[in-house]
């Protein structure tokens, strides 16, 4: 049986929980109702690419903590008697914002093989998610190689190369 | 030819810079990074096929008579074409070798989901605790499934037996005292 390493944190998505576990020669994205697992296996030869796409997600939820805790304040303020449990759930979700931000911005990883396209639920935080991206592209260039500046030219748009702009 | 990498949020053709950092992509103006390594380039793998037997010294297909064998099964040792030649992991297969080992869990790179018994039998035992004399049935039942499944294959993942063992605490527990209380309530003239 490959011995599995955990690789990133559980995090929930579509009431499912998903986590990364890394073995010698793959990655597993598992994924968890708490009485089924569900396995997808990435093998380091296999992947082609790994997107990641910074998003607005978590700077979204901050904003939107910080209006729900100045509403609150301004409840507590002229709603006499309620100045205590307003200011505590302002509190709250101003402490939730706080942490949130703590983390950094939010990001979507995508990995991609000959055959799919995946999504990585758990890689959610882009701080995070560079820390575990880098040491799967160093096992998977241990695996597959390097890519040649020749195939970068190949890849990228035309547009882009300074000797098509010029 | 390769093909070019793209957003892949709109699908605009992306820049060497995308491969060195996170940047704007020209058109949706998404933050993006690719990371892109050499099976990008990788051509698709050719269609095999399968030559058929030419003269009578050529091993032929355990499966396709008329073929000629390229393989022998890594677990059976027939002979394979092309065609029945499976290809997993550099180890080869034939097709009945696979459906057999995909069906007695001997292949795990075929599986592709497990159940948690050690949950479900846990999840048993805890709504036995307060469902009433309901846990003389579901106490049992957590006990006998922990125990029914103690030794199958779990979980894929580093998984300890402590949930079957508290499955089996907790239903004993319960049974034992709704067992007690409902013999008390009924039999015994009240607690």
């Amino acid at each position: 049986m490959a011995a599995y390493k955990k690789l990133s944190g559980q995090r929930p998505h579509d009431r499912k929980y998903s986590r990364l576990w890394l073995a010698d020669d793959h990655v597993l994205l598992a994924t968890t109702t708490g009485y089924t697992e569900e396995y997808r296996r990435f093998y380091f030869s296999d992947i082609q690419a790994i997107f990641v796409r910074q998003t607005g997600e978590g700077a979204g939820q901050n904003w939107t903590l910080t209006a729900i805790a100045i509403v609150l304040l301004g409840l507590g303020i002229f709603v006499s008697g309620a100045m205590i449990i307003c200011a505590s759930l302002a509190g709250v979700c101003l402490m939730v914002a706080a942490f949130n931000a703590f983390f950094g911005p939010t990001c979507i990883v995508e990995i991609q093989t000959a055959v799919s396209t995946q999504r990585l639920p758990p890689l959610r935080q882009l701080r995070a998610s560079n820390r575990i991206i880098a040491q799967l592209v160093l096992l998977i260039r241990a695996s597959q190689g390097e890519t040649t500046p020749e195939q970068i030219v190949m890849i990228t748009a035309p547009s882009a190369h300074p000797a098509a702009i010029r | 030819m390769a093909e070019l990498i793209r957003c892949p949020r709109c699908k605009t053709a992306l820049s060497p810079r995308h491969l060195a950092d996170l940047e704007q992509c020209p058109a949706c103006r998404t933050k993006t990074q690719a990371y892109i390594f050499p099976a990008w380039f990788k051509a698709p793998a050719p269609v095999r096929v399968a030559q058929h037997v030419l003269t009578e010294k050529d091993s032929s297909c355990y499966y396709h008579k008329s073929k000629q064998a390229v393989v022998p099964c890594d677990a059976c040792g027939r002979f394979l074409c092309a065609l029945c030649d499976c290809d997993i992991q550099g180890q080869h297969y034939c097709p009945g070798c696979v459906s057999v080992a995909k069906d007695k869990g001997r292949l795990l790179q075929f599986e592709r989901s497990r159940t948690n018994h050690d949950a479900v039998a846990l999840t048993m035992a805890v709504l036995s605790t307060f469902l009433g004399p309901l846990a003389l049935v579901l106490g049992p039942a957590a006990i006998v499934w922990a125990l029914w499944f103690w030794n199958r294959p779990g979980s894929l993942l580093p998984r300890t037996k402590a949930r079957s063992v508290m499955a089996v605490v907790i239903g004993l527990a319960s049974t034992c005292g709704w067992g007690f209380g409902t013999y008390k309530m009924f039999f015994d003239g009240g607690v």
